[in-house]
C-alpha cells in the first residue's frame, strides 16, 4: 500500500510542477525490475530500453496524462504493461521491419501541412510510401478543427504542450495533454480505416500483389 | 469495395485498441495472440492497426517526461554500472585536472593520453566493456587511440575523436571527448582551436568541468 501512496504523491506533486519525485521512483522501477527482466528476455540494450520506453510512455498517458486510479501495485503493472510490450515486439516484428522501410517522416509530417490539396489521383497505382502519406492527409482532413490545430501547432510547429495550452485556452495543461492524446488516437483509428480503404481501392483496380 | 473493414474487425476493434494500449491480462494476451495465428482476418486488421500507429507515431514529437530521467541514465544500465562509470568519470576528470593545473611541466607527448589510458583501464576493471556500455561508441574509440602508434599520434587522434563529437554520444562523453581534443590542440600549439573548445565547455553550465574551462581561459587572458 505505501508503494502506492508513493506513486500517488510522486503524481501530486509532478502536477504542481515538481517533477524529480516521479522521475526518481520511475528511474528505480525502469533499472530496478523493467529493464534487468525485459534485458534478460531480449539481451539487447537497445531493444530493452525501446519496450520499456514504449510501457512507460503508455503508463503515463494513462495513469498521470488521463488521471485514471492508479493500481495497487505499480512497480508489478508497470512490469506487466513492458512484458506486454515485449511480447507484442516480438510477435509483430516481421510487420514492424516491413513498415520501417517505407515510413518517410519529413514526407508523413507534409501531409498534415498539405491537407485538403485534394490532389489524389485514384487512377494512379501508389507505392506504400504514397499510401502512407495519403492515408495520413485522408485521416487528417477529417479531423476536427480543434484536434488539427493541436496537432499541427505540437508536431508541425513544435510548441510545447504548455504554451500550447496557453494559447489555445486550456485551463491546464493536462488538460491540452489530454485533449493531444485523445487527438492522437482518433487519428490513428481514421489513418487505419483510410489505409484499409486505399489499400482495398489498389487491390480492386491492380489486383493483390 | 466499399466494404473496408470486416465486422469481427469493428467488433474486435476495443480489444485491439487495448492490446496495443498494452492493458490485457496474461491470458488475454495469450488468446489474442493464438486468434493472430488462426484467424487471417483478424490478423490483418491488428497488423493494418500496427501499420497506422506506427504512421502516427512516427510524426509525434515528445516522449513523457519521466522519460527524460530514464534515458539519460540509459548508459548506466544497472546501478552497479551506473557507480562504476561514475567512479571511472571521476578517475579521469581527476586525471584531467592533474594534467593541467598540477603537473604541467611533466612530458606532455605521453601525459596527454594518460587520462585516456586510465579510463579505458578503469572501464574495464568495472566489467563495463563491450557492446553493452559502448552504445555510442566512445569506448571503442578511446581503445583504438590508445593503441595508436606514436607517430602522427595526436593527428590520428584528434580525427577519431572529431568524429566521435559529430554523433551523437552522450553528454558525460561528449565533455571528455571536448577536454582531450583541446588538450591535444593546445600541445599541437593550435592554441585558436584548444580556447575555443575551452569556451565551448566553459559554457555548457551542465559540465561538472565548466568552472574549471572558465580558470584555465582566465589565467590565459581569455574572456
Amino acid at each position: 500500500m505505501k508503494l502506492q501512496c508513493d506513486w500517488n504523491d510522486a503524481f501530486q506533486q509532478a502536477r504542481r510542477g515538481k517533477t524529480s519525485f516521479i522521475e526518481k521512483k520511475m528511474d528505480h522501477v525502469y533499472h530496478n525490475v523493467l529493464y534487468p527482466q525485459i534485458f534478460n528476455l531480449c539481451k539487447s540494450s537497445d531493444l530493452a530500453y525501446d519496450i520499456c520506453s514504449i510501457a512507460i510512455t503508455k503508463f503515463w498517458e494513462k495513469f498521470y496524462v488521463k488521471e485514471h486510479e492508479l493500481p495497487k501495485d505499480v512497480d508489478s503493472y508497470l512490469f506487466i504493461m513492458t512484458r506486454n510490450a515485449y511480447r507484442q515486439y516480438h510477435k509483430m516484428e516481421s510487420k514492424r521491419n516491413d513498415i520501417i522501410t517505407s515510413l518517410d517522416e519529413d514526407r508523413l509530417k507534409m501531409a498534415l501541412e498539405n491537407t485538403g490539396r485534394g490532389d489524389y489521383d485514384s487512377n494512379m497505382e501508389y507505392d506504400e510510401k504514397e499510401l502512407y502519406y495519403r492515408a495520413l492527409e485522408n485521416a487528417f482532413n477529417k479531423m476536427g478543427e480543434k484536434c488539427k490545430e493541436i496537432l499541427k501547432r505540437n508536431i508541425i510547429e513544435k510548441q510545447k504542450i504548455r504554451s500550447l495550452a496557453l494559447e489555445m485556452g486550456f485551463s491546464t495543461e493536462n488538460a491540452a495533454s489530454q485533449k493531444k492524446i485523445s487527438c492522437v488516437k482518433k487519428l490513428k483509428k481514421l489513418v487505419f480505416i483510410e489505409l484499409s480503404q486505399l489499400k482495398c481501392e489498389s487491390a480492386d483496380k491492380y489486383g493483390n500483389k | 469495395m466499399k466494404v473496408l473493414i470486416s465486422m469481427e474487425i469493428n467488433k474486435d476493434m476495443e480489444k485491439i485498441i487495448r492490446y496495443f494500449d498494452l492493458e490485457l491480462s496474461e491470458t488475454e494476451m495469450d488468446r489474442f495472440h493464438e486468434r493472430m495465428d488462426e484467424d487471417p482476418d483478424f490478423k490483418k486488421g491488428v497488423e493494418d492497426y500496427y501499420e497506422a500507429n506506427m504512421i502516427v507515431d512516427s510524426i509525434l514529437p515528445e516522449n513523457p517526461i519521466v522519460l527524460n530521467k530514464v534515458k539519460a541514465a540509459d548508459q548506466s544500465k544497472t546501478p552497479v554500472l551506473k557507480y562504476g562509470l561514475l567512479f571511472a568519470l571521476g578517475v579521469i576528470l581527476l586525471a584531467v585536472i592533474f594534467y593541467l593545473f598540477i603537473n604541467k611541466t611533466v612530458d606532455s607527448e605521453q601525459r596527454v593520453y594518460a587520462e585516456l589510458e586510465t579510463y579505458v583501464e578503469n572501464i574495464s576493471k568495472n566489467d563495463m566493456r563491450g557492446d553493452e556500455m559502448d552504445k555510442d561508441g566512445f569506448w571503442l574509440t578511446c581503445r583504438e587511440i590508445s593503441k595508436l602508434d606514436n607517430d602522427n599520434k595526436n593527428a590520428a587522434a584528434k580525427q577519431k575523436l572529431l568524429i566521435l563529437l559529430e554523433q551523437d554520444i552522450n553528454e558525460n562523453h561528449k565533455e571528455i571527448v571536448q577536454w582531450w581534443l583541446a588538450k591535444i590542440h593546445m600541445e599541437e600549439k593550435e592554441m585558436e582551436e584548444s580556447i575555443k573548445i575551452l569556451k565551448g565547455i566553459r559554457n555548457n553550465k551542465d559540465y561538472n568541468s565548466s568552472l574549471k574551462a572558465g580558470e584555465m581561459l582566465d589565467e590565459m587572458n581569455i574572456n
